[in-house]
Formats: structure tokens, C-alpha cells, sequence
């Protein structure tokens, strides 16, 4: 190891670093005869000291970007140091970071170097060097390349566990306006052969018990928040339809950290709108875990969600009526409508529920967050919250306005 | 009356047959933990591996395995209570039946209950915490953690690392896996000198903490949240911050 390699491991991973998703679930993998294997759960390793989770080793083939997207750190008119990694060094990079329990495995990206499919072809060939030669079983993640040739993302769909396409932006005006060399059509193509090979193996596997796996793992995809002025509703809608339309496993969004100048863009001074992106998480588990439509969440009028308040307990607020539920009695569809309750939560509630009448004093213990839920719940037909069920009164219990408020100098 | 074992989980349910066919038990500890009080009588009960089989045997036969994991996870734990916790919880469990996986909240199985999860967590927390270096061909990984979780980490690392020798070592304890393919073992372990790394081990984990710096997005700096993930307690073995 020279120290050259530091440097191509630094800089690409630096280029590599904005791009959000690391997970290392949705496939359970025994080791077969070589190094590795993946549990469904998913593991995180490390912690960096923006307090994201570390499971793979994120990094990019190369930064070396034909491409000149504005809101991107590698497009090609910035002057940044640009590297590439060769093939070996990647798979000897993972190799030795997997035994020494740094990493679960690898999530490969790349700029785009020449054309689309010279770069997936120089994904395929880091993807066939683990699995062939270094019989390595651990997770695999890798960029599809929007403009590949479909046999390619085939080949490499049957070595990877996830792979995935990034639409960066929720509208083809957004596309059009930062990215005008990318094609918003040729985007979804990559998607959809992913999502149609994963079903056609659902259906192989009916007749063959070992056809081979296609990206089992599934695909997901990211949109950049804050960079363009679209809405929150818009990038919710757009996440809705994805899960949809290509049976997404997870779509991310990544709150704008300006790295570029341009007229186009917000200031370089701005930080990330991280409550905003926070927000669209929570909106996101709503979606996928707990049965809320994108149209609820935010309705008729609505653009942008409530920072002071989640999309959950904004929900309850809009539709006081419904409140309070009973706990011993409602389905635990109604249960996980109730502001403070989670799908953990409304599982013991609902087990514990077929056994003993649940007391008060049980929710807290099985972890409903009392804070929140007691304004929404009644226990055996009594009610605990001290405030009559009035919105403003529950706000105001909820979100005191401070005693104390810093004095400005210049007021 | 109190019940004092060796430590071993045949001793513990030892103890539970003790409780039903000897005296029953108000308080079960381990030996090392017990401190002599005026008012209780104590017991210490010797191991019997014949009615630590019948205890374990009732376990299984009346309830799912996720209520002996439970159980053996709340063992492995570091709460003194435990092994009282235990006996209250099976007391309960063999009056209820199998509806006793349902109950959360009740007194007598809560306890059970956050124990289990707590050490459970650990263990999961240390599948991707623990840190391996390759001395001589071996790969070497130390670790403190609260709880006894060694014996839950063995299947994992033996799965992943099929083609490698390997060794973890819990210092607080002084025991250790080793595995060499197929299967591992668990023994007492004591490092005698300070370990030297070869340069081509200094070269990957100079590597990883490049990496590890690399990666953090300054303007997102969050040293909190951090925390609160990585506790300082467990960085003392993480190379990533040395």
C-alpha cells in the first residue's frame, strides 16, 4: 500500500460522501465456502462525526465527470482533484476492510467516465472480481448507470444485492434546469429492467427452486431536498409514486449542502435544511410503515410540513374529531394513528391486549411516548390529558413558548 | 431463603428445580455477589446437571424458544438483579402458560423483558463495532463490553469468517473465542505482552481512518448524535478513534 492510495481513497470517498443511503438490509446470506455473509437486519459499523451510520465502503470508481450538473460536487467545471480507482484496488479496499469488521461490504457509485456503459462496465468488472475471485459473500450495493446497455445492468443485477438509480430531483423542470445533459426519461429506464427482473425472478423461482437471484436486496434512490424550490408535497408525491410504480425498498433524501456556486442554486453560506429533510423521513416511515397516503399527510392547500410539529401529530391535529381512541378497543390500524404510539408499541399493546385490560400506568413501559400520546388516547373510558381536547391547548402543552428569549443587541 | 449458585446457567436452573422441589426461593445471586444479610437464611446450590436438564427441558416444552432466549439473554446480563428477575418471571411462566409471551408490562415480566432487549441490542451493537487486526495470520479483536455477549457473537463471526483463524477477546472477563474454520471454542484468555502490528496492518488502518474522516460531512457535524451511537466507553477499541 503506497500512499498514493490514501489519497484516491480520501478524495473519492469525499466525492462519494453525499450520497445518503448506506444500508446494509433486506437480504439474509450465508457464507458458501469463501468470506462473508449478510443478515436481513442490517449492521452499522462506525459513526462519523456527522453522526451518519458507516455499513459500507462508500466510494466512488472515479470522480472524473463528463457531466456538468449543477448542484454536484464532481461536475465537470468544478477544479477538484480528480482520481480513479482500478479494479483490484477496490476489491483489495473491501477485501481487507470486510476482515477487519470496518465495513458490511461495498457500495460502489462512479461519475460518469466516457460514457454510461464504459462506467458500468467498469463496475461489473470490481463486482465479478469479489464475487469470482475473492468468493466474497458480503453486501453489495452499486449504482445503476441512467444510459446503460440492459444486458450490462443485467450481468451485474445477478452479483450485487441492491442496486440503485438516483433521480436527485422530483420533477423533470428540476432535471431540466440543474442537470440539463441527463435524459428524465432514460432515468426510469434502469428502474424499471430492475424492478421487471425482480419480478420475473419471483416467477422463475415458482418454477426453478435456484434461479439465480436478481438484486434481492431490492433498488431505492435519493432526491437532493433544498436545492431547487420544489415542494415538500411534491417530493412526497414523487416519493409515493415511486414506491409504487417500481417497488422501491427505500427512497432517501438528502438535505442540499451547497458545494457550488451558481445562479441557479441556493447560497454557498446556507447550512442543510436539516429539520426539513428530518421531516421528510418521518413522512417517509408514515408512508411505508403505518398506512398514511402522501395526500394525507399533506392535503389540499398544503405545500411544506409544520417544522414545529410532526407529520404524525399534524395529522392528529387536522383530524381532531377522530380523537381520543380507546386503547383497549381500537384496531391497531387506529392505534398507530395516535400520535406517540409506534409499530413496536402498538404490537405489545396489541398482544398484551388479548391477555389483561391495559392499565395507564402500562403504556409507558411497553414505550408508548406518553408526552404526545396522552392527549389522544383514553385508558378503560378515562382520559389523562390535562388540557381539554382543544388543538391550540394541546400545541401550547406541547411546544411552550420559551420564558426567556435571548436579547439582540441591535434591537 | 436465598440461593446462591456458581455462575453457570446449569446452575441457575439448578436453583429454579431447588425452588420447586426443595425450598422455595425468595432471592437467587450468584455466589461472588452475595453479601451476608442478618434476617435471610442462604443456600449455596450445587450444580446439578441432571435437574438443570429437566428446568430446561420444561422451558422448551412449554414455551417458544424466544421465551428461553429471553431468559439466557437476561443471564448473560450484568444486572445483579438478574437471576431473581429469572425466577419471578418462570414462576409466573409456568402458572401462565404460553400466554405469558404476551404479557409486556406486567411487573414480573417486564424486567425480563427490557434485560433481554438491552443485552440483545449489545450484542447487535457489537456485530459491527468490534475491531479485528491481523497479528501473525490471526485476526485479533479485543473488546469491554457490559455484558457477557461473547458466546452470542460466535455464530456470526465463524459464518463470516469461515477461511479465517480468528480470536475475540472480552478483557473484562478474561475469556476469549477461538476459531480456527469451523468450529470456535470459548476459554480463558489473557494477553501477556502488548500486541506490535505490522506495517501492513498500521497501512489498512491508516486507510480506514482516511476513510473515516473523509466521509463525515462537515457542515452536517453532529458530535451528539455521535455519541450516542459510538459511547465513549466502546471507543477505547474502535481504531477509527485513535
Amino acid at each position: 500500500m503506497d500512499t498514493q492510495i490514501i489519497t484516491k481513497l480520501q478524495t473519492l470517498a469525499e466525492s462519494a460522501k453525499y450520497d445518503v443511503s448506506c444500508a446494509s438490509s433486506g437480504v439474509d446470506k450465508s457464507n458458501k465456502g469463501g468470506l462473508g455473509n449478510s443478515a436481513a437486519c442490517g449492521i452499522c459499523h462506525a459513526w462519523s462525526s456527522d453522526g451518519r451510520c458507516i455499513s459500507l465502503l462508500k466510494t466512488l470508481m472515479t470522480n472524473d465527470c463528463v457531466y456538468d450538473c449543477a448542484y454536484c460536487i464532481n461536475r465537470s467545471s468544478n477544479d477538484i482533484r480528480r482520481e480513479s480507482f482500478t479494479a483490484e484496488e477496490v476489491a483489495t479496499l473491501t477485501i481487507e476492510f470486510y476482515r477487519r469488521n470496518y465495513i458490511e461490504g461495498l457500495f460502489l457509485s462512479s461519475a460518469i467516465e466516457k460514457n454510461p456503459n464504459y462506467t458500468m462496465e467498469k463496475i461489473l468488472k470490481v463486482v465479478q472480481l469479489l464475487r469470482h475471485q475473492h468468493k466474497f459473500f458480503g453486501y453489495i450495493h452499486v449504482k445503476g448507470i441512467p444510459g446503460a446497455d440492459p444486458a450490462l445492468i443485467r450481468q451485474v443485477g445477478l452479483l450485487v444485492d441492491r442496486m440503485s438509480v438516483n433521480i436527485e430531483l422530483p420533477t423533470r423542470e428540476s432535471l431540466r434546469l440543474l442537470a440539463p445533459q441527463k435524459n428524465p426519461e432514460k432515468l426510469f429506464d434502469p428502474m424499471r429492467q430492475i424492478k421487471d427482473g425482480i419480478l420475473q425472478l419471483k416467477d422463475d423461482r415458482m418454477h426453478f427452486k435456484h434461479a439465480p437471484a436478481f438484486v434481492p436486496a431490492g433498488q431505492s434512490t435519493q432526491m437532493i431536498v433544498g436545492a431547487t424550490d420544489d415542494s415538500d408535497k411534491t417530493i412526497l408525491e414523487t416519493t409515493e409514486k415511486l414506491y409504487k410504480a417500481f417497488d422501491l425498498k427505500r427512497v432517501y433524501f438528502s438535505a442540499y449542502v451547497p458545494v457550488n456556486e451558481g445562479s441557479l442554486l441556493p447560497s454557498i453560506q446556507l447550512a442543510p435544511p436539516k429539520l426539513r429533510e428530518h421531516r421528510l423521513y418521518q413522512a417517509d416511515f408514515l408512508l411505508r410503515f403505518y398506512k398514511f397516503s402522501a395526500s394525507e399527510l399533506l392535503g389540499e392547500g398544503e405545500h411544506n410540513f409544520d417544522l414545529a410539529y410532526d407529520p404524525k401529530i399534524n395529522w392528529a391535529f387536522k383530524h381532531i374529531e377522530q380523537f381520543p381512541m380507546e386503547i383497549n378497543r381500537v384496531s391497531v390500524e387506529e392505534l398507530l394513528r395516535i400520535p406517540g404510539i409506534g409499530t413496536t408499541s402498538a404490537r405489545r399493546i396489541m398482544r398484551q391486549r388479548k391477555v389483561v385490560t391495559i392499565q395507564y400506568d402500562d403504556l409507558s413501559k411497553m414505550g408508548v411516548v406518553m408526552k404526545r400520546a396522552k392527549y389522544f388516547l383514553t385508558c378503560n373510558g378515562k382520559f389523562y390529558g390535562d388540557k381539554a381536547m382543544s388543538v391550540c391547548g394541546i400545541k401550547t402543552a406541547l411546544n411552550p413558548p420559551s420564558p426567556y428569549n435571548q436579547m439582540s443587541l441591535f434591537a | 431463603m436465598i440461593y446462591t449458585y456458581d455462575g453457570t446457567f446449569d446452575g441457575l436452573l439448578t436453583c429454579i428445580h431447588q425452588h420447586y422441589y426443595l425450598e422455595h426461593a425468595s432471592e437467587i445471586m450468584e455466589e461472588i455477589h452475595y453479601q451476608p444479610t442478618l434476617f435471610e437464611e442462604v443456600k449455596f446450590v450445587e450444580t446439578d446437571l441432571i435437574k438443570a436438564k429437566r428446568v430446561y427441558d420444561a422451558i422448551m416444552k412449554q414455551f417458544s424458544e424466544e421465551t428461553y432466549w429471553d431468559i439466557y439473554r437476561t443471564y448473560l446480563s450484568n444486572n445483579r438483579m438478574k437471576d431473581t428477575y429469572i425466577l419471578r418471571y418462570l414462576i409466573m411462566a409456568f402458572k401462565m402458560g404460553q400466554k405469558i409471551e404476551l404479557l409486556h408490562a406486567h411487573h414480573d415480566t417486564l424486567p425480563v423483558r427490557r434485560i433481554s432487549r438491552a443485552v440483545g441490542f449489545e450484542k447487535h451493537r457489537f456485530l459491527g463495532l468490534l475491531r479485528f487486526a491481523e497479528i501473525d495470520h490471526v485476526l485479533y479483536a479485543a473488546f469491554e463490553p457490559d455484558h457477557n455477549i461473547l458466546i452470542l457473537l460466535g455464530e456470526h463471526f465463524a459464518d463470516r469468517l469461515a477461511n479465517e483463524r480468528f480470536v475475540i477477546h472480552d478483557m473484562k472477563r478474561v475469556h476469549a473465542i477461538f476459531c480456527d474454520h469451523w468450529p470456535w471454542i470459548i476459554s480463558d484468555f489473557k494477553m501477556e505482552q502488548p500486541i506490535t502490528y505490522s506495517d501492513n496492518e498500521l497501512a489498512f488502518q491508516a486507510l480506514w481512518k482516511g476513510y473515516f474522516e473523509a466521509i463525515a460531512i462537515e457542515s452536517r457535524q453532529n458530535l451528539k448524535l455521535q455519541q450516542s451511537f459510538v459511547p465513549l466507553k466502546y471507543r477505547k477499541h474502535l481504531t477509527e478513534f485513535h
